[in-house]
């Protein structure tokens, strides 16, 4: 008796310490063929039965790809990427071409979603959260949109919005990140398949929390998608992203770019969850997560603001940054990035501020654990036109274990003499203190170091919508089971 | 020999070949060593992380003649600079000028000598030590000057010295063509147990274009007690790259200050290597520049031992279209427990142009460590000002005053009375309208 008992014990255990979105879904695939040229760029196009001018744009980026040297300035190493050993295209395929609604989608697919949480089926989803759930390379549906197309939102995956909206696409893609920007972004121009579009109309404060849930479930692919939100005037969205893989011991690379524009009097708040696979405890696996992420405040007065809990992928390689454009504007960054294992995390932001009177907080949080390597690299850039520009960052570093690193990069420009500036930044481990007093007052170790964990990273957590906010908080528990004491 | 040189310089192979002939065989295997590398090396351009904000590219298109040897300076100015009661080790145009200096009964445990000199001596043990300091060094500058310096103060000092008076080592850039290049280079040992103060200036009364590439050696044995102070005050058309490298022994205290006055284009790189545990390292560093100036101040603390303190602050003063860089880096090895290090910088931008690019930086590879840093940039407070005007004191001076104190507080951390003298002496030029 005893013995089932602790077999479960051991079972339940193993479980808990285990990725738990790491299962694979066996569906039929629709792919292109593995590498990299032209020709499949002009398929993904042909596939997603694309205009000429969008095929275009992407062979314009395609071929400057090709002319492009991938980076070498991060503070890490990855094995070399064969960029002609991934498939570039992966589609499940369905049994019925472009599901009208939710109701035509594969039941494997609303299973394997269930499966991690995210229910799409009309009955079951969570109120008050509108979600595009993206698998490998394609949008496999979009909920709520029927409510949302009441305040003349819209809410819908790229490849949709390239068909029935192509001037707004026209107008926006490119205008945040253009597709020269940097090596990844370069590439995402030429074979993004798939994202997420969303429109807010003028004076509209979108009634839902909207959201995008990223799943990669095909071998050896690669996932590329494009993400595009403008929130006209005094509009509001706040956006939520969620990304989990299977568990596989090669890495694959997930290279996303993400653009937000915010005219006069607008917000964007952009939230993610990242927990993409880490990769095993000696680091074999994991994905790549090499995302450009910029918003741009265009109009006067408008602010966007980015949080970000950073707790998977093998290598988290991304700076979600804000060009403050529009004078009074107002750029935000609130991060947590967590490592263990063998994971690296170099990450931050970058506030440009070219209007007058503009503003930024940068607020990010890094714990380290095990062999990790964990770096802030930021950048806060004062133009010679930013009159009274202002800017306070802080960052902190914990380390657990002193086998793991933390670093941080902040570069500070400034161009004009108006601009007040401040920066901070601290690195120590959990305060032996602190654990005696939490230790003395019965709580066990891990639960000490939850709820000093929980107290560093408060400043960040609170900024999350508080559903994923709990999640968060539940997600870092998780992965620093056992990394302490 | 027939490599192309990354600098453009006149007469390079003439002077070079009669320069090395004339070294000991040590010497001149060394200088060829680092020629070698130097020529091989190419002028760093902005693409590189340690030269993003310094662009060079002036330096490129200009050909450079080689300083000569022993030129007259103007003496009365170099009077005012040099005070009877330190111990003066002067050197022109990089070579060292027992005549200007006052080497004779030194105090015991006290030597001084010319570079060349000493390794014609000194022997073996001189020899070792610059060896061993400038292995795994990858500066182009650094090859530079090793390559091609003409000669140098060489002071060491001996075990459980304790040298009162301060020595002052002066490096005078006098009566050259624009466009002269001169390579002045310190090697300092202090032995176990010892304590000495050391400052370093660097000056120029002419109103010429050169450049200095300077190098600066410093070896702090077990125990010993270093204050050391750099003032930079080059003629303001000058350019000045200067190294500076710091070994700290086992529980070794350095008190460092790096001030920076003149010079048109200042670059200069404190590395500061922590040899042994328990020590404490002050580096402290001031600005104050105005027109066209640039400094850029690269730092760099390498902590490899356990119970190292260290804290660091620098403070800029900007005025005009002025530019000022600042880097700052901590590194902490994973051995390097109960690591306390704290790093601030502060600017005061007055000028409506001035420009700032600064990162403090922390590379931390050990978990029980305490380590932060910070960097401000901002402007005086208008209410300061306003007030100091409603007691009728001019805008102007209300500004100098304000200005002033920012500065003092960094000023006053400067433990050695004589060196704190000296810079306030200098400031003095900065702000004519303050009576100290």
């Amino acid at each position: 008796m005893s013995d089932i008992v602790k077999q479960k014990e051991l079972e339940d255990n193993k479980l808990a310490g285990e990725y738990r979105y790491g299962f694979h879904t066996v569906i039929a695939e629709d792919k292109a063929p593995k590498g990299l040229n032209e020709d499949i760029v002009a398929l993904i196009s042909a596939k997603k039965k694309e205009p000429e001018w969008m095929l275009e744009w992407r062979l314009k980026a395609f071929r400057h790809w090709q002319k492009m040297q991938e980076p070498s300035w991060p503070n890490f190493e990855y094995g070399p990427i064969d960029y002609q050993d991934i498939y570039y295209y992966s589609a499940p395929k369905q049994k019925k071409e472009n599901p009208k609604n939710l109701s035509e989608v594969d039941e494997e697919l609303l299973k394997t979603f269930d499966r991690l949480g995210i229910p799409l089926t009309e009955q079951k989803r969570l109120t008050g959260v509108a979600v595009d759930a993206v698998f490998d390379s394609i949008s496999v549906g979009t909920t709520h949109q029927g409510e949302l197309a009441k305040h003349g939102i819209i809410f819908c995956s790229m490849s949709e919005a390239i068909l029935h909206h192509p001037e707004l696409v026209k107008k926006y893609l490119g205008s945040v990140v253009p597709y020269t920007d940097n090596f990844f972004a370069t590439l995402n121009s030429a074979v993004f398949s798939d994202g997420s579009f969303c429109y807010i109309p003028k004076g509209v404060r979108c009634p839902l929390e909207l959201s995008t849930y990223f799943r990669i479930n095909a071998e050896d692919t690669g996932q590329f998608e494009r993400t595009l939100i403008v929130a006209e005037d005094s509009s509001y969205v706040s956006y939520l992203e969620g990304c989990t893989a299977p568990m596989r011991d090669t890495n694959q690379l997930h290279a996303a770019v993400v653009e937000l524009v915010a005219l006069d009097d607008a917000e964007i708040k952009y939230s993610t969850v990242q927990n993409w696979y880490s990769g095993d405890k000696e680091g074999k696996g994991g994905i790549y997560n090499f995302v450009t992420k910029r918003g741009k405040c265009l109009g006067a007065r408008s602010k966007i603001s980015w949080t970000q809990v950073e707790a998977g992928s093998a290598i988290t390689w991304k700076y979600p940054s804000v060009i403050l454009q529009g004078d009074h504007s107002v750029g935000k960054f609130y991060s947590v990035a967590l490592t263990n294992n063998r994971m690296t995390a170099d990450t931050g932001t970058k506030m440009i501020h070219i209007g007058k009177n503009t503003r930024s907080t940068i607020v990010s949080k890094g714990i380290s654990s095990d062999f990790a390597h964990n770096s802030y690299r930021g950048l806060v850039k004062i133009m010679p036109t930013a009159e009274g520009a202002r800017n306070f960052s802080q960052c902190d570093s914990m380390l657990v274990g002193n086998k793991c690193s933390a670093n941080t990069f902040p570069y500070i420009e400034v161009k004009n003499n108006t601009a007040v500036v401040e920066h901070e930044a601290s690195t120590s481990k959990i305060n032996a203190e602190q654990m005696f007093y939490l230790r003395s007052r019965g709580l066990d170790l891990e639960e000490a170091v939850s709820l000093i964990i929980n107290g560093f990273c408060k400043d960040v957590f609170k900024e999350l919508p508080l559903e994923f906010s709990v999640e968060a908080v539940k997600l870092l528990e998780m992965k620093l089971e056992g990394s302490v004491g | 020999m027939e490599q192309q040189a990354p600098l453009n310089i006149e007469g390079l192979a003439e002077y070079q070949s009669k320069l090395f002939n004339n070294s000991t065989p040590w010497l001149k295997s060394f200088r060829r060593q680092s020629f070698d590398q130097w020529s091989a090396a190419a002028m760093p351009g902005p693409k590189e992380e340690e030269w993003k904000y310094t662009p060079l590219s002036p330096l490129v298109s200009r050909c450079f003649q080689l300083a000569k040897r022993h030129q007259l300076i103007e003496d009365r100015q170099f009077e005012n600079y040099r005070s009877k009661a330190d111990i003066n080790v002067v050197l022109v145009n990089g070579v060292l000028w027992a005549e200007l200096s006052n080497l004779k009964n030194l105090p015991a445990g006290l030597q001084i000598s010319a570079f060349s000199e000493a390794l014609s001596h000194g022997g073996d043990g001189a020899q070792d030590t610059i060896a061993k300091l400038t292995a795994n060094d990858s500066k182009p500058f650094l090859w530079m000057n090793q390559a091609l310096f003409l000669d140098g103060a060489f002071i060491e000092v001996a075990e459980e010295a304790r040298i009162e008076p301060l020595i002052h080592i002066i490096h005078i850039t006098s009566g050259i063509v624009p466009d002269t290049v001169v390579f002045p280079r310190s090697y300092v040992s202090v032995g176990k147990s010892a304590a000495v103060n050391i400052m370093e200036s660097h000056i120029c009364f002419e109103p010429v274009a050169y450049l200095a590439n300077a190098v600066t050696d410093i070896r702090i044995g077990q125990e010993a007690l270093v204050g050391y102070c750099k003032a930079q005050a080059e003629s303001h058309q000058a350019t000045h790259i200067g190294s500076t490298r710091i070994w700290q022994e086992r529980a070794s205290c350095l008190d460092s200050f790096s001030f920076n006055h003149g010079g048109l284009l200042v670059r200069n790189n404190l590395s500061i290597l922590i040899k042994g545990e328990g020590t404490h390292t002050i580096m402290n560093g001031l600005y104050g520049i105005d027109g066209d100036q640039h400094v850029d101040n690269h730092t760099l603390l390498d902590i490899r031992h356990p119970n190292c303190s260290s804290y660091q602050l620098y403070k800029g003063l900007l005025n005009g279209k002025s530019r000022a860089v600042f880097n700052g880096k901590i590194y902490v090895h994973a051995d390097a427990q109960k690591t306390d290090a704290y790093q601030l910088n502060k600017h005061l931008l007055l000028g409506k142009e001035a420009r700032v690019d600064t990162k403090p930086q922390l590379e931390i590879f050990a978990d029980d460590v305490k380590c932060t840093h910070g960097a401000t940039i901002g402007q005086l407070n208008e209410d300061e000002v306003f007030y100091l005007q409603s007691r009728c004191i001019p805008k102007q001076t209300a500004i100098g005053l304000l200005s002033k104190g920012f500065i003092d507080d960094i000023i006053n951390t400067v433990k050695s009375d004589a060196i704190r003298v000296k810079l306030n002496r200098l400031l003095l030029k900065k702000f004519p309208e303050i009576k100290l």
